[in-house]
């Protein structure tokens, strides 16, 4: 397993020290991950709580990045997804779906963004949890950060953009 | 609340050739009156004409729902049914596209089924609205125009050119048979007031076809009106047996001819200066007029006041668009 090398990594990874993120040992933050990780690829948009899924994104990058460079007949890499990936129709769900999808592009597959503190939302009033959004690029959905509008034939710009062109007009003749 | 200390003067320097009131011995307060009595009159003899309520579909089609409505046809207006949808089409709804083809006025009765859309100041082509909302702006000169000077000085609107951002401003020009009156910095903000006043009572834009018997009988004693006349005639549709011209009449205050759709009321109006008044030679009708400029933005958008009161110095250099000219051609190019 080693020797399964994929490029570096292009998910910001945090400096901070990684926390606790379930108590159990491994075993119990390897559940709390694949569970993460089976969500994220079944229903392409998820939220929660950053912590499990910062890492989880982490865990989905590589094996979309396995599954590019390796395809499907590798033994390695498929014992990588059935270990990873509980629902099994999921690994057919990567390379039939995602290695197509991101087939041309380099770099994160996923994009996350912060949602806003809710605070008071929990018994202890001072405990607040930093929620994220996970999701796979080019998903179905509507986007989350809308396209920019075109704002430059609205009155004031037109006017402005006259008044431009003559200050530019009178800078140019004297 | 013309300008007093003025006043005095020119009435004893200009008394033989000004003609302080008009021909008729009639103050611009009474014409105004006679001209909406007209209108008033000849918009109940159309609704008389309409004997049994027809009604009409028409599939709004906005980017949020898309809806079916039941109309009546020649009754209910574009607005009428942003009344049925929401109250944030009704305030910021300038415009009306038919059928992606036709540009439609807010309170103008819907003849046929059709889809219809509704514009705003705000998107990615509004060059349609611009033009409306500086269409709309010189017509409220005019109406500036005729109740600002006190009722000794008689005021004869001539006509507007069309809306031309270049020259970053809109005008009307007037006969102001006021002499060598030069406006200061007091006298302009005192005129903006006044269309500001305008904002806050609301009023709507409402358009009516009339032939030409009607508009000579309405402008009887506007004679630059009356001379416009025969040229602004235009068959509205094919089926129509007579040319009809197109009258707009705002809130209950003021009529005046304009070919192009006006936008829904002047609630929408943002800020609005008048910037210069300047005379120009007016050769259709030999005489020197006056040309009252000002600037205007519909309030939907946002401009901090350094930005416009920079745009306000470029709008007070003469605006050079067309002088009013009685075109041999069908479509006159100075009115719209």
């Amino acid at each position: 397993m080693s020797n399964l090398s994929t490029r570096t990594l292009r998910v910001t990874v945090p400096h901070a020290i990684r926390s606790k993120l379930v108590v159990g040992g491994q075993d119990a933050r390897h559940e709390k991950i694949k569970a993460v990780l089976g969500e994220l690829f079944r229903q392409e948009r998820i939220e929660g709580y950053i912590r499990p899924y910062d890492e989880a994104r982490q865990y989905a990058e590589r094996l979309i990045e396995l599954a590019k460079k390796y395809g499907d007949r590798h033994v390695g890499t498929m014992q990588l997804m059935d270990y990873w990936l509980i629902d099994k129709d999921l690994i057919h769900k990567v390379f039939k779906v995602f290695v197509p999808r991101y087939a041309n592009t380099i770099g994160p597959y996923t994009n996350s963004y912060r949602l806003p503190i809710e605070y008071g939302k929990f018994q202890q009033p001072f405990k607040q949890r930093q929620n994220i959004v996970l999701e796979m690029k080019d998903n179905p959905y509507p986007r989350i950060i809308p396209d920019p509008r075109n704002y430059s034939n609205i009155l004031s710009n037109v006017l402005l953009n006259e008044a431009r062109k003559e200050y530019q007009n009178e800078k140019k003749k004297t | 609340m013309m300008k007093i200390r003025s006043c005095l003067a020119l009435s004893r320097r200009f008394q033989s050739t000004s003609s302080a009131l008009s021909r008729n011995h009639l103050t611009n307060d009474e014409i105004r009156a006679h001209r909406l009595r007209i209108f008033n009159n000849e918009k109940q003899v159309q609704i008389e004409r309409i004997r049994r309520v027809e009604k009409i579909e028409i599939d709004v089609q906005d980017p949020i729902q898309s809806t079916k409505l039941l109309m009546n046809k020649n009754l209910s207006t574009p607005l009428h049914c942003a009344r049925h949808l929401s109250s944030v089409l009704v305030d910021r709804s300038c415009l009306a596209l038919i059928d992606d083809q036709h540009i439609w006025d807010m309170n103008r009765p819907l003849e046929r089924d059709c889809t219809l859309k509704f514009l705003h100041f705000m998107e990615e082509n509004c060059e349609e609205q611009n033009r409306a909302y500086w269409r709309t702006c010189s017509f409220i000169i005019g109406y500036i125009l005729e109740t600002a000077f006190k009722s000794t000085y008689h005021v004869e609107l001539c006509s507007f050119p069309p809306p031309h951002f270049q020259a970053g401003s809109f005008a009307y020009d007037a006969q102001l048979n006021i002499g060598d009156w030069k406006p200061t910095r007091d006298d302009l903000r005192c005129l903006s007031v006044q269309a500001y006043k305008l904002r806050d009572r609301d009023l709507r834009f409402e358009r009516l076809d009339v032939t030409q018997s009607v508009a000579e009988e309405m402008f009887a004693y506007d004679r630059f009106k009356l001379a416009q006349i025969p040229h602004m005639l235009r068959l509205v549709t094919p089926t129509d047996t007579q040319p009809r011209l197109s009258v707009y009449r705002m809130g209950d205050c003021h009529v005046d001819i304009t070919r192009g759709p006006l936008i829904s009321s002047t609630k929408q109006i943002g800020r609005f200066e008048f910037s210069a008044i300047h005379s120009i030679d007016v050769p259709s009708y030999n005489e020197t007029m006056h040309r009252v400029q000002a600037l205007s933005i519909p309030a939907q958008l946002h401009l901090h006041y350094w930005t416009f009161d920079y745009l306000l110095e470029r709008a007070k250099k003469k605006n050079n668009a067309s002088v009013p000219t009685l075109g041999k051609a069908k479509t006159a190019e100075k009115l719209e």
